[in-house]
């Protein structure tokens, strides 16, 4: 599904990521771990589009298609979601609304007639309650004035609501208490499925004990340093990642 | 280029020599003469602004000063009645609102849905005033003559075209929001027209001023408003005139003990806007919240000056103005507030927020307080930016195109205004956001 190959790319006048190469097949769940300032989220948004980070080298290929070549409106309606770490308040654009414009615009690109409003209405209240969200929520500016907890919330149901096929989760779990982040752990389960993958960033293993991954990744300084299973995640857990930065040196 | 002072000397003197054959004049009762005779006195006194006036510094009036000899010398035509009818289908209103129809300068009774006066509220015009009136209404212009009166004002008296009274009565509660539309084409060549509304002690009512035209055309118009104790006025100034006019407006408002005055300013469209809006809080308990939205696009000028006077204590003001600056647009926002002395207990609040979209839009913004007692609460603040970086590539991951998501967020920078003023406007909200979804680059 999702091939990375020797990314490179800059932030800046700075080089985060040095050469990230990873594959990604249907279905598959991968975790992407490390510590701060290791490019994760860099990572994140270069597969996302965002201006401002610049690819220097490298390439990424999605469904056979060069994502690098798309803009973020395009890469979305292949099917890329990009779950955001800190979820932008955007006052004055009301949830349902954003997203029925975005269900939209993808209906339209893949040659689809719009969703009329019951069905859709009837889509978001599914998902709104697999979410735990309250229908008021749905109603309100995107993000404003929600708690952290219930901005990572909105962005899972966004995504179930979307549905993606291959959704990016950028530090879904920080600030999440232990409650949300089942409700949170809970909504990425639901949604998978054969044909549709995950790649998890996060910095403790703490979100891996309810999401299972079939591949554990540590990127540090921009490059993957060790891949392994699940198992990988704990022995970080329980170590701490020196270690492996100590391995990756003499290396 | 700005007017050099003899130009504007000699622009003055082209307008008294107007004056004397002021050939719209004959439409008008003779009553009148007098404060018009003053008015023009007023004006040549004084003059056109020079162009380092504190209050004109960013208001290039060369054009209008330099055509406006020209323009009073015409006789209005009589308007299209066919780019009438297409003007007054785009305003925003109910079906069934009354609704008052100035074609240039003159009351259209054929055009005109006149209010039910078994709710309170009357209408009449300047030109049809009874005897009893006229002496109420010559002081009114007369207000224009004294010393201070702005220019513009002053002008507007002297060559009155018509102007429409509103009077609520005492208690009434008018369900109906009144509409009084000005419309002009380019026949018009000035348009010089007044309102006066006077909201009786405990009334409740709405008033909507449209200013719409086509074709090349100068407004020139001012608003008095009197609001009695305990009466609740909503007034909504909305302007969206054709790109080849120029529009000076002014309103006076006078807020007795516990009155509640919500104004909302839209200035779309013209040439030039230059709006200035000074509210008088003058008993205890007056209450007058302010919100305006304007968009500067293509090469427009928007000029608001907001003058908020607090002569009398445990009154309260609230302001907030948004811009929109597109292209080589330039907004210009002056909000003013004065606490008098012995206004113990004031609560002022300002704020304006511009967005610019282009590289070549301006915005000058000025908030200023002038407080002069001790026991008050004032805040005031003004802020610039350009759209969210963030909130864009948000919107774009999300599958929502760029020039859409552009459009979302502007609109939601506008519709804040709009639902701080009133939730439940639609018709009005709509029209802003089918204007703004219009005018708003690709």
């Amino acid at each position: 599904m999702l091939t990375i190959d020797n990314l490179h790319a800059n932030v800046g006048d700075t080089e985060i990521l040095k050469g990230v190469s990873l594959d990604v097949a249907a279905g598959e769940v991968h975790a992407i771990m490390g510590p701060n300032g290791s490019g994760k989220s860099t990572l994140a948004h270069v597969l996302a589009g965002r201006e401002g980070y610049e690819v220097t080298g490298g390439t990424v290929t999605y469904l056979g298609q060069d994502l690098l070549e798309m803009d973020p409106e395009t890469r979305a309606w292949h099917g890329l979601f990009l779950g955001f770490q800190y979820p932008i308040e955007i006052p004055g654009v009301n949830n349902t609304y954003l997203l029925k414009a975005a269900l939209n615009a993808r209906r339209k690109f893949n040659g689809e007639t719009e969703m009329d409003a019951v069905q859709f209405l009837r889509i978001v209240k599914e998902k709104a309650k697999l979410m735990h969200m309250d229908q008021s929520f749905l109603n309100r500016s995107v993000n404003e004035g929600f708690s952290g907890g219930e901005k990572k919330r909105n962005e899972i149901f966004q995504m179930a609501v979307l549905e993606p096929t291959l959704a990016i989760l950028d530090e879904t779990d920080s600030g999440l208490d232990i409650d949300a982040l089942k409700v949170v752990a809970n909504g990425v389960n639901a949604l998978r499925g054969q044909d549709r993958s995950f790649i998890l960033v996060t910095h403790y293993q703490r979100l891996l004990d309810h999401i299972q991954p079939d591949h554990v990744h540590v990127l540090a300084d921009g490059r993957i340093i060790k891949s392994g299973d699940k198992s990988l995640a704990s022995r970080l857990d329980a170590q701490g990642y020196d270690w492996l930065l100590a391995e990756a040196a003499a290396g | 280029m700005r007017l050099s002072t003899e130009a504007s000397q000699a622009a003055v003197a082209a307008i008294e020599e107007a004056f004397r054959s002021n050939p719209g004049a004959g439409a008008l009762p003779g009553w009148l003469d007098g404060p018009r005779d003053d008015a023009l006195a007023a004006f040549v006194r004084v003059g056109f602004p020079p162009p380092r006036a504190e209050e004109w510094k960013y208001t290039n009036l060369a054009e209008i000063i330099g055509s406006s000899a020209a323009r009073l010398n015409r006789a209005p035509a009589a308007a299209d009645p066919a780019v009438i009818s297409e003007l007054l289908h785009r305003i925003p209103r109910r079906t069934g609102d009354p609704t008052i129809v100035i074609a240039n300068g003159r009351f259209e009774p054929e055009l005109s849905n006149l209010p039910d006066t078994s709710q309170g509220i009357r209408v009449s015009t300047l030109s049809q005033a009874s005897a009893a009136d006229r002496d109420r209404y010559a002081a009114w212009l007369n207000e224009d003559s004294r010393d201070g009166a702005s220019p513009f004002a002053s002008l507007n008296a002297a060559f009155l075209q018509d102007g429409i009274i509103v009077d609520v009565r005492s208690d009434a509660q008018v369900a109906a929001t009144l509409h009084i539309v000005f419309a002009s084409d380019s026949a018009a060549a000035h348009t010089q027209t007044r309102v006066l509304i006077a909201a009786g002690a405990r009334s409740s009512a709405g008033v909507v001023e449209h200013h719409v035209s086509e074709g090349d055309a100068w407004t020139n118009t001012t608003t008095t408003i009197d609001c009695a104790e305990s009466a609740r006025l909503t007034y909504v100034k909305l302007q969206d005139e054709s790109e080849a006019t120029d529009h000076i407006a002014a309103q006076e408002v006078r807020l007795a003990a516990n009155s509640v005055f919500r104004a909302a300013h839209f200035d779309l469209g013209a040439r030039l806007a230059r709006n200035d809006l000074r509210v008088r809080l003058l008993g205890p308990g007056a209450n007058a919240q302010m919100f305006g939205l304007f968009l500067a696009d293509g090469r427009r000028h928007v000029d608001n000056q907001t003058r908020i006077d607090h002569e009398a204590g445990d009154a309260t003001s609230f302001e907030h103005y948004r811009g929109i600056m597109n292209d080589h647009g330039r907004g210009v926002f002056n909000g003013k507030i004065i606490v008098h002395d012995g206004a113990d207990g004031t609560d002022a609040q300002l704020n304006n927020r511009n967005l610019l979209l282009s590289r070549t839009a301006e915005i000058d913004t000025k908030p200023e307080l002038e407080i002069y007692t001790d026991d008050v609460k004032c805040a005031h603040g003004a802020t610039t930016g350009q759209l969210d970086d963030i909130a864009l590539f948000y919107l774009r991951a999300r599958g929502i195109p760029a020039r859409v998501a552009k459009h979302m967020l502007v609109i939601a920078f506008a519709r804040e205004i709009l639902e701080q003023f009133d939730p439940a406007a639609s018709e009005l909200a709509d029209y802003v956001n089918a204007t703004l979804e219009r005018r708003l680059p690709e």
